[in-house]
């Protein structure tokens, strides 16, 4: 077919031009289209709007309601901020753990920070009710260091599980066991005052770090080489 | 087939950029399109596939974040050819469906196309793929086709210089005052943008003007000038009547960006990238003329061309990936300040993008089973137009992309190529039309 407007030459499987969209004779419905027709639209991910929407919206409104139940009942202890951080707690927990795509490293770190986090603001409430009971020396002491190695426990499982199929977890998995050496260096520093949960922390790692490397210490190089561009 | 090759290899120097660019709706993605005269046999198709990747090593690959860099790690998942979509592919690397390969290949009634992210290789690398794709799809429909040493086949050993960093290994070592960062700089004007309504499901339009080639290079000799420099002229008066002459008063220059291959002046056959951008610009407040607009073209093209400026351009290039705090600086930290930088600076200084690819350089025992290839380039906000050729036996295909509805430009361009004495023949995915196919 021809365009008469725009002079040019155009296949027989399309009702106007395409140029200047002017309505051609010769359409010849049996000749195949050149690309696919404009069809089913892709979904829009109006879900995940809405979820978290609705998520933060109800969130929003039960922290506020909780606020105003506290403040109005004994606002000597202000434990409305808890409800606060345990919504957004969950929130990460569903969207950056769960459902995220990052690396389990970074979830395992990101859920190890976020209960430290949460211990040591339900540890200042409980302060606020009992000055006397000192819950966040009880944190510091014990809480964190076993915390951090809780969380190099479960790297370290989910290593053993996925080492053969995806060797960077090793690389990934040394990174944060280096981490449970941080209560010893704050004993050292005389921020924590009781050695053995540090000391068990340091000992996990320690023995972890070697096992990765008695068991893989080829992958480990390799997958070094390639995340440190060496 | 037996070479010794690297299981991972990083990205090469201009292919940095691109996964800190790759957002969640513009991957900087290219198509290179294979129209056969026969409908496609998907089963083949896979076949071949699976085959010619294993040439291929440096396209079987993932790419994975370091902590200084991407980087590119060999991938053995299974890949998979699909059925074309009607909304044109623009997510391929963050994509789950595709296990990580950073290309996909489609297929609908005669056409075969392969999207390939703009980190993985440029036009040139991805258009030896294609065609080792296609020959080996023939291959295995029991056509005989003799490759007359222009195809890359399943056979055809690794050449390990196919994998190098070509900007590396043409690079002269120079001291940091000897740099001419002014190589790199452009013109800090901001570019007259092409404005119009977005379509607003995400869909590109996309219109292929074909036209002999024979009769183009006889109007170019005419002239005076190359296929490249006429085309990128019409395309300049293209942007002027259709979109500012009469209508808009001390418009931007218009710039357009116009990639160089430059494998033939080093004399590289690497598959990956190995191209820079010439920045040409004209000022549509003077006389927008054909033959003005020629020598405008031409002159760029000509300083950009020039083997000690691509040089300098290198080294500049080079020395900046080398340069001791950009590659100790962790890559969670160059892709913020990426980021920040694109947030304030954006990319306001391109009117469009024209890219020929060349000659796709098939045998003559394919021309009775190919009857035409195309290369299109990814569009953006900013850049809603793009313009790219690519030429096949007697056919020149250009292809407008575009994520606009009009086709204003598309229209005068044509009109200017008939105007020459081309004949022009026509055709589209007719986005903007509701049921027109």
């Amino acid at each position: 077919m021809r365009c008469n407007f725009c002079g040019v030459e155009v296949d027989d499987n399309v009702l106007v031009c395409p140029l200047c969209h002017e309505k051609l004779d010769g359409y010849d419905s049996q000749k195949p289209a050149l690309y696919p027709p404009k069809g089913v639209q892709p979904k829009k991910r109006r879900s995940h709007v809405s979820f978290t929407r609705l998520y933060w919206g109800i969130g929003i409104g039960v922290f506020l309601a909780a606020m105003g139940v506290n403040l109005g009942i004994n606002p000597t202890v202000q434990w409305f901020w808890l409800v606060g951080l345990l919504i957004a707690y969950a929130y990460l927990l569903v969207q950056n753990t769960i459902l995220s795509n990052s690396s389990i490293a970074v979830k395992v770190l990101l859920q190890c920070l976020l209960v430290v986090g949460l211990l040591f603001s339900f540890a200042a409430v409980f302060e606020q009710w009992d000055p006397k009971s000192q819950p966040s020396y009880y944190v510091t002491q014990y809480a964190m260091p076993l915390t951090l190695c809780i969380s190099n426990i479960v790297m370290v499982i989910f290593t053993w599980i996925w080492a053969r199929r995806h060797p960077v977890i090793l690389v990934d998995c040394i990174f944060l066991l280096l981490l449970g050496f941080l209560p010893i260096i704050l004993y050292g520093c005389r921020v924590i005052e009781i050695l053995w949960p540090s000391l068990v922390s340091a000992v996990f790692s320690a023995i972890s770090i070697l096992l990765c490397f008695a068991l893989g210490h080829r992958a480990i190089k390799e997958e070094a080489q390639k995340k440190f561009h060496m | 087939m037996t070479t010794s090759i690297s299981k991972w290899h990083k990205l090469d120097n201009s292919a940095k950029i691109y996964p800190m660019m790759a957002g969640k709706n513009n991957e900087n993605l290219f198509r290179i399109t294979f129209v056969m005269y026969e409908p496609v046999q998907p089963t083949k198709l896979q076949e071949a596939l699976e085959l010619t990747l294993e040439r291929f090593p440096s396209f079987k690959v993932m790419l994975k974040k370091g902590m200084f860099w991407y980087y590119f790690d060999h991938n053995d998942m299974p890949i998979k050819v699909y059925e074309m979509d009607s909304i044109p592919t623009r997510k391929i690397v963050t994509s789950k469906k595709n296990n990580g390969y950073c290309f996909k290949i489609s297929y609908y009634n005669n056409l075969i196309a392969g999207d390939f992210f703009h980190a993985l290789c440029d036009g040139a690398g991805a258009g030896e793929f294609m065609k080792s794709l296609v020959y080996t799809y023939l291959s295995l429909l029991g056509k005989n086709i003799h490759p007359e040493q222009k195809i890359l086949t399943v056979n055809t050993p690794i050449n390990p210089k196919e994998l190098e960093d070509s900007f590396l290994a043409n690079s002269r070592k120079v001291k940091l005052k000897d740099l001419k960062i002014n190589s790199l700089k452009g013109s800090k004007e901001p570019a007259y943008l092409i404005d119009g309504v977005s379509f607003e499901d995400g869909g590109l339009g996309v219109v292929h003007l074909y036209c002999p080639v024979k009769d183009l290079i006889a109007i170019c000799k005419q002239k005076g000038c190359t296929v490249t420099e006429l085309l990128a002229s019409i395309f300049f008066l293209s942007i002027y009547d259709a979109k500012i002459k009469g209508k808009v008063e001390n418009a931007n220059n218009i710039q357009v960006f116009c990639p160089i291959n430059l494998r033939k002046m080093f004399g590289s056959v690497s598959l990956r990238n190995f191209s820079l951008f010439s920045r040409i610009s004209a000022n549509p407040n003077e006389d927008m003329e054909l033959d003005k607009l020629i020598s405008i073209v031409h002159d760029s093209l000509q300083r950009d061309m020039d083997k000690d400026f691509i040089k300098d351009k290198i080294a500049t290039t080079v020395m900046g990936e080398k340069f001791f705090p950009m590659r100790i600086m962790p890559l969670v930290v160059k892709q913020l300040i990426f980021d920040i930088s694109n947030l304030f600076f954006g990319n306001k200084k391109k009117t469009a993008t024209f890219s020929n690819l060349g000659i796709v350089d098939l045998p003559q025992d394919m021309k009775s089973f190919v009857k035409s290839t195309s290369f299109s380039i990814s569009v953006n906000q900013n850049t809603p137009l793009s313009l790219s050729a690519a030429t096949t036996f007697d056919t020149l295909c250009l292809t407008f992309t575009r994520c606009v509805a009009d086709t204003d430009i598309e229209r005068t361009f044509a009109k200017y190529l008939t105007d020459l004495g081309l004949d022009v023949s026509v055709n589209s995915n007719m986005w903007e039309v509701e049921h027109a196919l």
